[in-house]
């Protein structure tokens, strides 16, 4: 009675006890030390960034805005006039180790916001792409049109014709990123589509927003939020790379990429200005990469060890 | 197999058409006006009129696109707006440098991560295997511009090895040339290896599983041959896709690489036409370069039929 065992089946799936999303990565950071260090780094420059108003505020922090070109490109330390300085100035004055503090705000603002927006935005298309063969064919194309252009290149034109304002940088980064997520949620979609509980929920007279919300949807949450991941840490170096090259956030917003910027052309003699606040882009890339790295062994088996 | 190629350059085609209707909707439909962004800050009402009349934005936008299409299509693809020389003149002088170090240093970081990806997966877990895996993470995360900044202190400033930065055409001095990209590449080439070196690995410690290379050791082969012919040929398939993945990457880390180098290619045209709103460079210098990527990627799909022989008796 083989109808009778795949009633049996649909009912087991059903009553199988779920480990919760939460546990099974709540399990994994303990196993995965890289993902442990990962993700303290990550806590701990978000609780500098959460704080760094009220450090300037009480004088801990000096004000990253200000300029003060009689302090021009000092050196990390101890100036001959006397002023002491931890990362040394930028070109314009202002406070290099000020400016790594309070630029990781901007960086992880932008990198959140990219990676959520991303995920929504990208899952969405995707799964009406996966599921709706009629209009599959037209998005994708669409979608390999946009992922055709390198994405620091469309960045760098869609911000031309925006303008520079932060708002902005995250748009231009969202519509370079979500092509990509849009296409591993639609391959979700197309496995699960064909799979036995969509088929019974379909017999039961499940509707397609159901099935949709019920039983597809939940099924890619997981390698969504490894994408998204990986996105925040892309994200944050785009960012950096778009002030960099003149073509991100404005110039006088203290960020990681601006001060770069500004201080390329100095870079032989005042490599500070240029070195330590890359170090910073760096290690809160190489953090997020190593937390969704784990992230990715323990939601997505399948995929460990790859990309 | 025939068929095959024929179904992918097919396959191609609209995704090209699509990459022109993305460019060109950017730049006229986007909110934000080109045409006053161009006219500058203190332009009045008719400056910015006579602007948008020469850049003819006054026509109906299918009549724009239909003239956008066509001067593409016959390699015409306008004028500078700054400067007033041809772009198609413009983007040519600065495909060398761009492809030049696109190719070595795709070259570079092949010759790394292949065989660092297949020795990794071979002996896993030892200490090479960690620090292949630690270098592989470092290489997501570095930013290029970092990267280069670090090497030109340390391998032209305080080692005066390499140029710190510059451009030699291929025709006036060979040596040279090659002598004034290695550096830059090997930037481009170490932050690119990530990602293949990843996925030889990966796919490696597959195969490695599979029955036929245990078969192969049993026969008393060599280690060297059943790594190379019997195991990395079935990895190889997904490894290719990655490096066509990873030409987008290459792309846009030589905008980067470009400029800290001070190098005179595509991505320099773009940054420069970006501060001066050269919307036409931009428009056309983007298009090219996305249709590189396609072609490159539509070669590699080729490439497939000659490495996996399935695809060419499955079509």
């Amino acid at each position: 009675m083989s109808t009778k065992s795949e009633a049996q089946d649909i009912q087991f799936q059903g009553l199988r006890p779920k480990i919760p999303m939460y546990r099974s990565m709540g399990n994994a950071l303990w196993r995965n030390p890289n993902m442990l260090i990962g993700l303290i780094i990550i806590v701990i420059v978000g609780i500098v960034a959460l704080f760094a108003p009220l450090m300037i505020k009480f004088g801990i922090l000096e004000d990253p805005f200000l300029y003060d070109p009689l302090n021009r490109l000092l050196p990390p330390g101890r100036s001959e006039a006397g002023k002491f300085t931890l990362f040394g100035t930028g070109p314009l004055g202002r406070d290099i180790f000020s400016i790594v503090v309070y630029g990781s705000r901007v960086s992880l603002f932008v990198g959140l916001s990219v990676a959520i927006i991303s995920a929504i935005t990208g899952s969405f298309i995707g799964i009406i792409a996966g599921y709706f063969p009629k209009v599959d064919d037209i998005i994708m194309r669409f979608m390999d049109g946009i992922m055709a252009i390198p994405g620091i290149l469309l960045a760098i034109v869609l911000m031309a014709v925006l303008g520079p304002r932060i708002e902005n940088v995250i748009f231009a980064l969202t519509v370079v990123d979500s092509p990509r997520t849009s296409r591993i949620v639609r391959s979700v979609v197309l496995t699960i589509k064909e799979s036995q509980y969509v088929d019974a929920a379909r017999a039961f007279g499940a509707t397609k927003t159901r099935i949709l919300a019920r039983h597809i949807a939940p099924n890619t949450f997981a390698p969504v939020i490894v994408q998204a991941t990986f996105l925040f840490a892309s994200a944050i170096l785009a960012e950096a790379s778009l002030s960099f090259l003149g073509a991100g956030v404005p110039p006088d917003i203290p960020t990681w990429g601006n001060i770069i910027g500004e201080g390329r052309i100095y870079f032989i003699t005042n490599s500070n200005i240029v070195i330590l606040p890359s170090i910073g882009l760096f290690l809160l890339a190489l953090a997020i990469n190593m937390f969704g790295d784990g992230l990715r062994d323990s939601l997505d088996p399948k995929l460990r060890g790859k990309m | 197999m025939q068929r095959y190629i024929i179904k992918r350059i097919l396959a191609a085609l609209p995704t090209m058409a699509i990459v022109g209707v993305v460019v060109f909707s950017i730049i006229h439909l986007a909110p934000g006006d080109p045409a006053a962004i161009m006219a500058g800050e203190d332009a009045d009402y008719e400056q910015v009129e006579a602007m948008r009349e020469a850049m003819g934005l006054l026509d109906p936008i299918p009549v724009q696109f239909w003239n956008f299409v066509s001067g593409v299509a016959v390699g015409d693809l306008g004028e500078s707006i700054f400067s007033g020389h041809k772009v198609s003149k413009l983007i040519m002088d600065r495909v060398e440098p761009t492809l030049s170090l696109a190719l070595i240093s795709l070259t570079i970081s092949i010759v790394i991560s292949i065989p660092a990806g297949v020795l990794a997966a071979w002996k896993m877990n030892s200490i090479f295997d960690r620090i292949v895996m630690i270098l592989a993470l470092t290489g997501y995360a570095v930013p290029y511009f970092a990267l280069g900044y670090v090497m030109i202190i340390l391998f032209a400033v305080k080692l005066p090895w390499f140029p710190a930065g510059g451009y030699v055409y291929m025709s006036e001095d060979f040596v040279q040339y090659i002598y004034h990209l290695l550096l830059p590449s090997f930037v481009l080439g170490f932050a690119g290896s990530a990602l293949i070196t990843r996925m030889t690995r990966a796919t490696m410690l597959e195969v490695l599983k599979e029955d036929y290379v245990r078969t192969a050791r049993a026969k008393g082969l060599g280690e060297t041959i059943v790594l190379i012919r019997h195991a990395f040929r079935n990895a190889a398939n997904p490894v290719i896709t990655v490096i066509g993945f990873s030409i987008a990457g290459f792309i846009s880390g030589v905008v980067i690489t470009e400029t800290v180098f001070a190098i005179p290619g595509m991505g320099r045209l773009i940054v420069e036409a970006i501060s001066q709103r050269d919307f036409q460079i931009i428009q056309s210098t983007i298009l090219i370069v996305a249709l590189i990527y396609v072609f490159v990627n539509l070669i590699i799909d080729v490439m497939y039929v000659f490495v996996d022989p399935r695809i060419r008796y499955d079509s």
